[in-house]
């Protein structure tokens, strides 16, 4: 019943892309922050992901619009992937146990989970009243979803939860033309035309005490494209550091491919990559490069991966990754003015 | 799955209401839509009649490839209940009222871990119905009535022409698009709902279903008083989707079918039965488990009502009172939460002073909550429900000696606790504190 009042996920990420337009940013943010997260006196050491609720549609003129479930599949698995190692990398251990497993085996778990989740669009609700406070405001949330998280709690042995979800659209070529017709019409009222876009994704990535349920730590974001590795670094990008463990592992420090194997072997393919998918495929190689830390080849890779628009998601991925490098000096000198360039290509706006 | 519609259907009235902004905007939008309207392609129904098996059009695809990633999401969420004897029972019922074509419609029956009172058909012959309302019918008659009405929904086609319709009516939800800047929500309401049906299609599935029960032995006098006993809300427009919303109106549906009986267009047969006795084991089993699923929705005073109503059946079952004192104890504790379950019951609006109104309240919900608690500790002293929430109750009226000791006893009772880290984390920080 409680969700019946509240918007859909999709809905209110989409109403708050309007609102963002709206209010303008500046020292606004989207972040919320329990008082206790935000002074470090709650500590989160070792976290566990929950499956996360990923929705991609197909939105076409006639309203009859079609749910795309491989595509949804393959955004879920990236974010699995995603998500987890940009925690490690503030400095949080990742639990073992494959909850998404542990749960797709027992009816009585996915029912319980359905559940945290009405919950946290509950939560969630409250949180994004409105879509952006004064920096100042954001640590001062304290919602909290309940005990029903203990049970995932006590399955993957975990401080936190990492609550995901993700909504992405695609329009079709009808709808584009109805869009820009539509948005014409009241430039005409309202003197300001908005470009519609044809695709965009949205998520909402929230970190939750797994002994009392309160939200500790959430974020959104939404862009103007689909692009699940960049829409799932960059949500994360003002995550704080697990607080008892300052200082980065020796993981991100050093070169994993110390022997050099992984960059040689890996440049080859990037090398004979097919044409007809080569952006794409040169995105994965110099993800697969970037993560074992040889980021000279990764470079190479990214850059060949934006030299094509066959694939915008790729292409918006490894300008994301581009910035990273430019903004963290990673196998080059650092240079912010480059990387915000990039973060733009890659169609944020701020960052 | 089904409760992403209801959503859907929820957000088109949110929609409505709040649409009428600005006279500018709608004649815009209505400007616009003129224009539009010639675009909307024209739908045909594919001719079912005949032996000659017909391709499935673009349309039916379509339905049936949206029906089963639906049901498999449903399958995903955990809500189809799995219970062998009940699953047996209603698939029994089905059979009997099914036309005889049942092997080309490949009818299944689901229940649905839902406290709702529903039943849904999906164009596969999947046909769902929920706890809420087994919870709720009287006697078999009206279930078979239910089963048939959904087998109509299924045989006749309807999704595919509601289908159809609603590519017209898609055309009128872009107006409260363009009032929304153009962000394309206004119309996801009729996108993807599978299933809802125009007021002609629910009149001919009653008739079909009415009929298809009288068929199979049914006394169709006690399928007619079922209208009666299934207004769960007070304001029935709260609730679009179900079967029975207002569309049409349950008393309409109730005179349509009355006439029939009287017109003797529906028959029944002179060994026709209610099946009262075969029904009541059936919906005694259900009956606690539909009032913890409206405590697990936050559906608060419907808990209180369910649980007086199974107590009257049986006066002696502690699990009984601790939900309805549980009930209680979280109007107490989440103000808001009750008063968005009363808005949505009343038909009032969800705003401060609402909540308010149920804050003041408090005191006197805890005080019927700790009478519930202590009467499921007096019929079963070592229920541990009862005494977590008789410790919560302390701990939030500050006595933190009484809560202790509760939480304490509640966490010692064993392995089945669910949620031992929240009364755990609780516990220390009342140490802490004192």
């Amino acid at each position: 019943m409680t969700t019946r009042r509240v918007l859909k996920f999709s809905t209110y990420v989409l109403l708050l892309v309007i609102g963002i337009a709206l209010t303008g940013c500046g020292t606004y943010t989207s972040v919320r922050k329990h008082p206790d997260f935000a002074d470090n006196s709650r500590i989160i050491n070792t976290v566990a992901m929950l499956p996360p609720e990923v929705e991609y549609v197909h939105l076409v003129f006639d309203g009859d619009n079609e749910r795309m479930t491989t595509k949804e599949a393959s955004i879920a698995k990236t974010l699995q992937e995603a998500i987890p190692s940009n925690f490690k990398s503030y400095g949080y251990e990742i639990s073992k146990t494959n909850l998404s497993e542990d749960i797709a085996k027992d009816t009585n778990l996915s029912y319980e989970l359905e559940q945290l989740r009405k919950a946290y669009t509950t939560a969630s609700s409250e949180l994004y009243e409105r879509a952006m406070v004064d920096e100042k405001e954001s640590a001062g949330f304290k919602v909290a979803i309940g005990p029903i998280v203990n049970q995932f709690a006590d399955l993957a042995d975990a401080d936190g939860l990492i609550m995901v979800r993700y909504f992405g659209f695609t329009k079709s070529d009808g709808l584009m033309t109805k869009e820009v017709v539509g948005n014409v019409l009241l430039a005409g009222l309202t003197g300001t035309y908005y470009q519609p876009a044809r695709n965009g994704s949205a998520i909402e990535v929230a970190l939750i005490d797994s002994n009392n349920g309160d939200v500790l730590w959430s974020n959104v974001k939404s862009v103007a494209f689909d692009g699940s590795y960049t829409i799932a670094s960059s949500v994360l990008t003002q995550l704080p550091r697990n607080a008892t463990n300052t200082a980065p592992s020796a993981e991100e420090t050093q070169p994993v491919d110390t022997s050099g194997k992984i960059a040689a072997t890996n440049l080859k393919d990037c090398e004979k990559a097919l044409p007809e998918n080569f952006n794409q495929t040169y995105f994965r190689v110099g993800k697969t490069l970037y993560d074992a830390r040889a980021f000279t080849p990764a470079k190479l890779c990214f850059e060949k991966a934006t030299t094509l628009d066959k694939d915008i998601a790729a292409q918006h991925d490894a300008y994301f990754h581009l910035g990273m490098m430019y903004e963290l000096g990673q196998g080059i000198e650092a240079d912010n003015e480059t990387a915000k360039q990039l973060y733009a290509k890659a169609g944020l706006l701020e960052k | 799955m089904f409760k992403d519609y209801m959503q859907y259907f929820v957000m088109g009235n949110y929609l409505n209401r709040n649409k009428l902004k600005g006279f500018a905007l709608i004649t815009a939008a209505l400007f616009f839509m003129a224009n539009v309207t010639g675009c909307a392609p024209q739908a045909t129904r594919p001719d079912s009649s005949g032996d000659v098996p017909q391709q499935p059009s673009e349309d039916e695809v379509k339905l049936i490839s949206e029906s089963e990633r639906a049901a498999a999401e449903m399958q995903r969420k955990g809500l189809l209940y799995d219970n062998d004897d009940l699953l047996s029972y209603v698939r029994e019922i089905g059979a009997r009222v099914a036309p005889n074509e049942t092997d080309k419609l490949k009818l299944q029956f689901y229940v649905i871990r839902d406290p709702m009172v529903n039943a849904f058909a999906f164009p596969t012959g999947h046909i769902y119905v929920t706890i809420g309302l087994l919870a709720k019918l009287q006697n078999e008659a009206q279930l078979a009535f239910i089963l048939g009405h959904e087998i109509a929904h299924v045989a006749q086609q309807h999704s595919l022409e509601a289908l159809q319709n609603r590519k017209a009516q898609v055309v009128a939800a872009h107006v409260a698009d363009l009032l929304l800047f153009g962000t394309s929500l206004a119309y996801l309401p009729f996108s993807v709902s599978i299933s809802s049906y125009s007021r002609s299609q629910e009149d001919e599935a009653d008739e079909v279903g009415l009929a298809a029960a009288a068929k199979a032995g049914y006394d169709v006098t006690a399928v007619l008083q079922i209208f009666d006993v299934m207004n769960e809300t007070k304001d029935t427009n709260a609730l679009k989707g179900s079967i029975f919303a207002d569309h049409p109106t349950n008393d309409s549906r109730q005179r349509n079918m009355r006439e029939l009986v009287e017109d003797k267009e529906v028959v029944q047969l002179a060994t026709a039965e209610i099946g009262e006795n075969r029904y009541a084991p059936i919906k005694a089993g259900l009956m606690q488990k539909n009032v913890e699923l409206k405590l697990r929705e936050k559906q608060y005073e419907l808990t209180i009502d369910a649980a007086e109503l199974a107590l009257q059946h049986y006066p002696d079952d502690p699990v009984l009172y601790y939900y309805r004192g549980e009930a209680r104890r979280l109007m107490g504790a989440d103000p808001k939460g009750a008063a968005r379950e009363h808005s949505w019951l009343y038909g009032k609006s969800f705003d401060a002073e609402l909540i308010l109104e149920i804050e003041k309240q408090r005191d006197s919900n805890f005080t019927d909550a700790t009478t519930d608690f202590r009467k499921a500790l007096s019929l079963d002293s070592k229920y541990a429900l009862a005494q977590r929430g008789l410790g919560l109750i302390a701990h939030t009226q500050g006595d933190s000696k009484a809560a202790v000791t509760f939480l304490e006893a509640y966490l010692s009772t064993g392995n089945s606790i669910k949620d031992g880290r929240y009364i755990r984390s609780l516990l220390k920080g009342i140490k802490d504190d004192n």
